[in-house]
């Protein structure tokens, strides 16, 4: 967000100027921020699991369905994301999209 | 001894004069219970316990097994006299049958002795109060010819001290604490130990006999033994496959989000 705030295209569509707009709104990330930081508690307690030998009623149960619960969310919130930025992505300016581009497939 | 009571146990026996005949439903129950207060654990490793056991490091072998079972005390060890008849005080809570096989003067002729007092003071399980808590325990000197029966047997001594930690209901109770020991890890351990085969040859003039002697240690009958042993074989198998599951698919939650 930061990044295109600062290099951004110098003429954007209506539309997606709107969608931008919305992105800066209050709480946006929020959901998504929440979603993730359930889901790296739950990995960690995953972690800790991992080497336990002990073991208790119900503890990968309720671990596997809070799990799935979480992933379902994480896919549910994925594609409006992933909507998003492209809206994001197509706004950049030209140069720094390329700068971008180049950099990603040097790294790969 | 004033402020405490000694349990006793022997644990050798004959036959099936001392195993409770009961049905695998109580079984079952009694592991159902268990399980959802002091969970299953994966099998200790005989290493673990044999190699202190083999150096003769007694006392250390004995504290393994307690830390095992979840109790971080304190092991005060001493020796017994092979021979050794438990007496029982007033102040004597529980007496159970002999651990050592007897003669007609009560006298041990086979087996071993363990006996670990309990006194009234004992800490809840879990709780920091239990760290280095001391236990008093009795040992036979002839252990060193039985480390199979020991095991078997000091695991089954603390597990008692587990559920009278844990403060339940059925900590009297020699069945409850037999599965104890198997949920917290000893399952094999007592599959491989609860029974010793001895061979004697008997000579007359005109033949030899070969005499063999099993003895079958512990409350459970060989049926209820077998199947408890497989239902918490089964546990802790599920446990682990539902680890495994769980451990496999964290990385690709970790992908999802990444993408």
């Amino acid at each position: 967000m930061l990044f295109l705030d600062t290099y951004h295209r110098p003429v954007i569509k209506q539309i997606d100027a709107q969608q931008i707009v919305s992105f800066h709104q209050l709480g946006y990330f929020d959901t998504i921020e929440n979603l993730l930081n359930r889901l790296e508690k739950k990995l960690a307690k995953i972690q800790t699991y991992k080497t336990t030998k002990h073991y208790f009623l119900g503890m990968f149960d309720n671990l596997n369905k809070d799990l799935a619960t979480i992933s379902s969310e994480v896919y549910q919130k994925k594609e409006p994301l992933e909507k998003d930025l492209i809206v994001l992505k197509r706004n950049i300016d030209f140069i720094t999209r390329m700068k971008i581009n180049l950099i990603s497939f040097i790294k790969e | 001894m004033a402020d405490s009571y000694l349990f006793t146990f022997q644990y050798l026996r004959f036959g099936k004069q001392f195993m409770i005949d009961v049905n695998q439903e109580y079984i079952s129950e009694a592991i159902c219970n268990l399980f959802g207060l002091v969970g299953a654990k994966e099998n200790i490793y005989y290493n673990s316990l044999y190699t202190p056991f083999n150096k003769g490091k007694i006392k250390e072998c004995i504290k393994e097994i307690a830390q095992y079972l979840g109790l971080p005390i304190e092991i005060i060890l001493s020796y017994v006299p092979s021979n050794y008849v438990p007496t029982h005080s007033e102040s004597q809570r529980f007496t159970s049958p002999s651990l050592v096989a007897t003669d007609s003067n009560k006298r041990g002729r086979a087996g071993i002795t363990a006996e670990v007092y309990i006194p009234n003071n004992l800490p809840l399980y879990g709780s920091s109060s239990l760290k280095n808590f001391p236990i008093k325990v009795k040992i036979s000197e002839n252990i060193n010819e039985y480390p199979d029966t020991f095991m078997v047997v000091m695991a089954h001594e603390l597990s008692h001290i587990v559920l009278y930690s844990l403060q339940h209901s059925k900590k009297e109770n020699e069945i409850y604490t037999d599965i104890t020991a198997m949920l917290l890890g000893f399952n094999e351990i007592i599959s491989n130990g609860r029974k010793t085969v001895k061979q004697h040859e008997q000579r007359s003039l005109l033949s030899t006999t070969t005499i063999t002697e099993t003895v079958t240690y512990g409350y459970l009958t060989d049926s209820n033994f077998n199947f408890a042993h497989n239902k918490i074989k089964e546990i802790v198998s599920q446990n682990k496959s539902s680890k495994k599951i769980s451990s496999s698919k964290a990385p690709s939650y970790i992908n999802n989000l990444k993408h």
